[in-house]
């Protein structure tokens, strides 16, 4: 055993400290969000000490869940996904003194899916990720608060069931639970297609991959921003890493069943989610198709199927993470006692708070893929991944869909840059909360742009899937 | 091929043919009386007694509390059945498990979760 789901552990005790917070503390919402952040930050020190130890790989629970160093990056990335949403909501009355422990708990499915090595523990992920994801969304109290989680509510359930019952044909056909003891010879083949598909549905449909979608941009900018932040980046890496998880581990064994359906599914994405984007003018619905159109970059990691597209996939992860952290961060303190930014909101920023400012616009652009940004970097992997595979039609998806993007991604910023006199508003207030998360952010971004060779060793190791080409 | 199926293909229009008008010779024939008790919002031939009042949503909390709590005490028959052969083992864990349910139970009730009004 040796520790190796210390880190989840840790996220249990979190809730349980900050529940007992709210009940016993005096201060009941400044005290669940520390007892939040405690557990966060132990979580993350175990993560980065189990990265070295000799026990892993480990399988446990009759290898229901397998700890190795993929599992362990996505901890990582998860885990800055909830310090940053907790950051942003920083002792925000707003939200409610529950906010913490239900971020945790989503936190703690995201880990899940990262371990899931079985169907059962793959099931158990999603839903432990979406349950409090619903009751958070619902959160902010005004109407479209309401309206997001009860819509997300409808069809998270709705795909849940289209996952089960994939799951349970899966299981019909192969006889197996197990990912990694799925046989190729003991698929029965029609049962098999049907359950694969219908998995495979359901897990793109919590990615929010088109034509499945539809709930995104409503969700997004339903729900409060410290909500959207924590959908944005965390239930991304969340989705990303069980679909490869179940496609890498589980079926390379039938890799041409799914390949050319997802790649296809990855280029129609990347345009339509940019061209979508284009046309929004709520920076909330913005950033939903941008995520959208995200997604489909990162299922170009994952339908090139090679050892190169799942460290381009990982990489992606983190720097898509890192701008939309910075961004949200941003637009947070824009919004201030409202609960969204219209471009005109934005109008004469450079001249209100230039640093912030500059602070989207390294967002923004690393979202655009411009060189010096991580943005670039990771669209660079990918590309080469794609490459890799003698997929030219997804690179070519790829580099037509960064083209939109960057006109979706500038609009913005020329709004930020023109108009105002300096003088008819005051300056945007920072949160101390805030203001870590998006100097952490933006330091993050260029820093991959510039020196990617660290990550870029960690991401090569986590994802060292010998078994492909 | 269609030579071959060509009965059965007949044989299924045929039945979904009758299918269809007999399900639908009671809409067709029938006599029709619009108005009446039939605008009563549970239609059901009888008049009903009161107006029709709607259940307060603080019901559906209350039975959404007694399903999860009910749901959780439930998974302790199983334990009790197997009590001799878990030995301490098992008694540890059903322990942690009503200290989970347990500190659910005092959240709930110290957010007010139980209060009608």
């Amino acid at each position: 055993m040796n520790g190796a789901l210390g880190p989840e552990y840790m996220v249990v005790l979190g809730v349980f400290a900050s529940m007992i917070a709210v009940m016993v503390s005096r201060q009941r919402t400044i005290a669940a969000y520390w007892a939040a952040l405690a557990a966060v930050v132990a979580a993350g020190i175990w993560t980065a000490a189990l990265w070295s130890s000799p026990a892993l790989p480990i399988s446990l629970y009759a290898q229901g869940v397998r700890v190795d160093l993929f599992s362990l990056a996505i901890d990582g990335l998860v885990l800055l996904a909830s310090a940053g949403a907790l950051l942003v909501g920083w002792n925000d009355a707003r939200y409610g003194a529950d906010f913490p422990a239900l971020v945790l708990l989503a936190l703690l499915g995201m880990m899940v899916l990262g371990l899931a090595n079985n169907f059962l523990v793959l099931f158990l992920g999603i839903e432990l990720l979406s349950l409090p994801l619903y009751v958070l969304a619902a959160s902010g109290g005004y109407a479209e608060s309401r309206e997001a989680g009860l819509k997300y509510l409808l069809l998270g359930a709705f795909s849940s069931g289209i996952l089960l019952f994939g799951l349970a044909l899966l299981y019909g056909a192969s006889g197996t639970m197990v990912l990694t003891q799925l046989a190729n010879s003991s698929l029965i083949l029609p049962l098999a297609g049907a359950g694969l598909a219908l998995t495979v549905v359901g897990l793109v449909f919590k990615l929010g991959i088109i034509p499945f979608h539809m709930w995104v941009p409503d969700v997004y900018e339903g729900s409060p921003l410290p909500v959207t932040t924590f959908m944005a980046f965390g239930t991304k890496v969340g989705a990303a890493a069980i679909l490869l998880r179940f496609l890498f581990y589980g079926f390379s064994v039938a890799v041409g069943w799914w390949e050319p359906a997802l790649g296809y599914l990855a280029v129609l994405t990347m345009v339509a989610g940019n061209l979508l984007a284009l046309a929004q003018k709520d920076m909330k619905r913005l950033l939903a198709y941008s995520g959208i159109a995200n997604a489909g970059y990162l299922l170009v990691g994952i339908s090139a199927h090679n050892q190169a597209g799942a460290r381009a996939m990982l990489f992606y992860l983190l720097v898509y993470g890192l701008a939309v952290l910075a961004a949200f961060s941003v637009f947070t303190m824009v919004a201030r006692e409202r609960n969204s930014v219209s471009l005109n909101d934005l109008t004469g920023l450079a001249r209100r708070s230039p640093w912030l400012t500059a602070f989207l616009a390294v967002a923004m652009l690393s979202l655009a893929g411009i060189p010096l940004t991580g943005g670039f970097v990771g669209k660079f992997y990918l590309l080469q991944a794609a490459l890799d595979a003698n997929e030219p039609g997804l690179a070519i998806g790829l580099v037509v869909g960064a083209m939109i993007g960057l006109a979706a991604y500038v609009r913005p910023l020329q709004r930020a840059f023109q108009g105002g006199d300096g003088t008819s508003e005051a300056p945007v207030r920072w949160p101390v909360a805030g203001a870590v998360v998006v100097v952490i952010a933006v330091l993050g971004t260029i820093g991959l742009g510039v020196y990617p060779a660290p990550i870029v060793h960690i991401v090569n190791h986590s994802a060292a899937f010998d078994w492909l080409r | 091929m269609i030579t071959q199926y060509g009965a059965l293909l007949i044989y299924v229009l045929v039945a979904f043919l009758v299918a269809y008008l007999v399900a639908s010779s009671s809409q067709h024939m029938g006599p029709k009386a619009p108005g009446g008790l039939k605008r009563v919002t549970y239609e059901s031939g009888i008049v009903p007694e009161a107006p029709v009042k709607y259940f307060s949503v603080r019901f559906y909390r209350v039975a959404m509390f007694f399903m999860i709590f009910d749901v959780a005490v439930m998974s302790l028959y199983p334990w009790a059945t197997s009590l001799r052969s878990l030995h301490q083992a098992g008694m540890l864990r059903v322990l942690a498990f009503l200290a989970i349910v347990g500190l659910a139970f005092f959240y709930v009730w110290n957010r007010g979760g139980f209060q009608w009004d």
